[in-house]
């Protein structure tokens, strides 16, 4: 399926306008989770007019975060701080061609946040804890699989195609996400192409999360009932084989 | 097999699943207790949020707890009046305690609370019900047989209070308060650990109330198929912890557990069931003491809230 749509892209693109220095899709527009789902991979594809280097940033929908650290106190552990972060992305991965400190300079991989220590955060209060709850934050983030940083993860294929997987966890956030592909070259970023996709509850389990918000009540009752006629149902089984 | 969990919003295998709920349904059955302290830090060890853990673990332990009441129900073990007043204290226990669950969950001390006073509660249960079935499995050896009856009948927690009323069914006659107030401690257990609350109420039906053995595991029961119902819609409705996909796999292994759980207690003895039961108790309370104790891989916790 995308080696087929690379291979389209890759018959196309020599031919249109010669304007687009950089084109870039996804594998998936809509990433489906449903009853089955356990993760998923988005391969982003693309092509460039002459050779150079790609970057690229996968980011998900933002949430408030809230960091607690523990501390030993009597002997056990007990969460001793906390600090909030608001609009902190719930996925975040950034994949290169080469390692991005080898193409560019410092200030501009500040800027498009390009290393997984450059992802800022809003700060409600500034004060001096902040640093080390986010840098705190962002390792538990890169632990769960949400974060990554993938030096060599976008591979290049003679010197036009280029190509990079991510891994999207069970658990990845639903809600719009950003793909943002930079072109790179002489250590300038020459071009710039955004691609959306969104990750949607479908089936069941969408119906179930859905019913669960807005139908609590419905939903509680259901759930009992289903327990009750399972206890029950067992017990007139149980009671009639023996 | 795994399965998506839309409330968890992750995803588990059900096999796993339907084997947790197997084993915990086994113990419920066997012991008349809930299970839930068994499966509340097995579900977490498994990577299911604490909050979601023990919200499902109540709408789980309703359906494994009424077939085993059922059969007490229909074998006449059950006191339904000293269960009655136990469920009404424990009502207002659950309510209370849905709330203090809440605000410990908003000033972030909600993991501290489940496990270190999961820990206290589990270690002093467990303590005085193996010291004491243990006592008891001594007596019943044929030599000091004889010295049993003597002793005399001690009197319920509550004879002296107020309010005194008959329980027919136990044959014993005490206050309306003091059956009321292990009902209401055991309901702020249910709403905070998530549990049934039998693994406590079996001890104190016995040793603070002296009840019967043979009504104690049905009375447990019973009032435990209220509690968690109750427990099950707040938790449901309220905070929205209720994973009923979680909870369908879960059953599937815990109702046909505490069918071969029963069965498998009819040879026991009482006293020795008990015994069992506290060795498994503080085998627990002992695993959530080194989770406190010992260093934590990270020390940073975060949790994100999506709009």
């Amino acid at each position: 399926m995308t080696r087929l749509a690379i291979l389209l892209i890759a018959i196309l693109l020599p031919f249109p306008t010669h304007s687009q220095d950089l084109v870039a899709d996804i594998s998936s527009h809509e990433v489906q989770v449903t009853t089955g789902f356990t993760g998923a991979n988005l391969i982003v594809f693309g092509s460039m007019e002459r050779s150079g280097d790609i970057a690229i940033v996968v980011e998900g929908p933002t949430a408030r975060a809230t960091v607690r650290q523990k501390s030993r106190m009597m002997g056990i552990w007990v969460n001793t701080d906390s600090y909030i972060f608001d609009d902190v992305p719930g996925y975040y991965a950034v994949a290169s061609s080469k390692p991005v400190a080898d193409m560019l300079s410092p200030a501009t991989i500040a800027n498009k946040k390009l290393t997984l220590d450059k992802v800022d955060f809003p700060v409600r209060k500034n004060d001096a804890r902040a640093e080390t709850f986010r840098q705190a934050l962002i390792q538990r983030r890169q632990y769960r699989g949400f974060y990554s940083q993938q030096p060599g993860g976008v591979t290049v294929q003679s010197g036009h195609l280029f190509r990079s997987a991510f891994a999207l966890p069970a658990n990845v956030p639903m809600g719009p996400y950003n793909v943002y592909v930079y072109l790179i070259r002489d250590g300038h970023i020459q071009s710039m192409q955004k691609v959306v996709f969104s990750v949607d509850e479908i089936g069941l389990s969408a119906t179930i999360f859905e019913a669960a918000k807005n139908y609590s009540v419905l939903y509680a009752f259901a759930s009992l009932l289903m327990a009750i006629a399972m206890g029950g149902g067992s017990a007139w089984l149980f009671r009639r084989m023996s | 097999m795994n399965i998506y969990l839309p409330i968890a919003e992750l995803s588990m295998n059900g096999f796993l699943l339907i084997a947790l709920g197997l084993v915990s349904g086994f113990i419920s059955g066997m012991f008349g207790v809930g299970g839930g302290f068994v499966m509340t830090p097995l579900l977490v060890f498994a990577g299911i949020p604490p909050i979601i853990a023990v919200g499902t673990q109540s709408c789980q332990m309703v359906g494994t707890t009424i077939s085993g009441a059922l059969t007490h129900y229909r074998k006449r073990m059950i006191d339904i009046r000293m269960g009655l007043v136990v469920i009404t204290g424990s009502f207002i226990g659950t309510f209370g305690g849905v709330i203090l669950f809440n605000w410990l969950k908003r000033v972030g001390m909600i993991d501290l609370t489940i496990n270190f006073g999961y820990m206290v509660l589990l270690t002093s249960v467990g303590g005085i019900m193996i010291f004491e079935s243990w006592r008891a499995i001594n007596r019943t050896r044929p030599l000091r047989a004889a010295k049993a009856p003597k002793r005399p009948k001690r009197l319920p927690l509550g004879a002296n209070w107020p309010f005194q009323v008959n329980f027919p069914v136990s044959n014993l006659r005490t206050s309306f308060f003091s059956p009321m107030l292990i009902g209401l401690l055991c309901g702020v257990m249910v709403a905070i650990f998530g549990v049934g609350g039998g693994f406590i109420l079996v001890p104190a039906m016995l040793y603070l109330l002296r009840m019967p053995v043979n009504l104690v595991n049905g009375t447990a029961l019973f009032k435990v198929v209220f509690t968690t119902g109750f427990t099950a819609i707040l938790q449901a409705a309220i905070t929205h912890n209720v994973d009923v996909v979680l909870a369908f796999f879960l059953l599937l292994g815990s109702v046909v557990g505490a069918q071969f759980g029963t069965k498998y207690a009819q040879k026991l003895k009482p006293e020795m069931a008990r015994f069992l039961l506290a060795v498994l108790i503080l085998a627990v309370a002992g695993k959530l003491f080194y989770d406190l104790a010992a260093t934590p891989p990270s020390l940073y916790t975060h949790e994100m809230r999506y709009p």
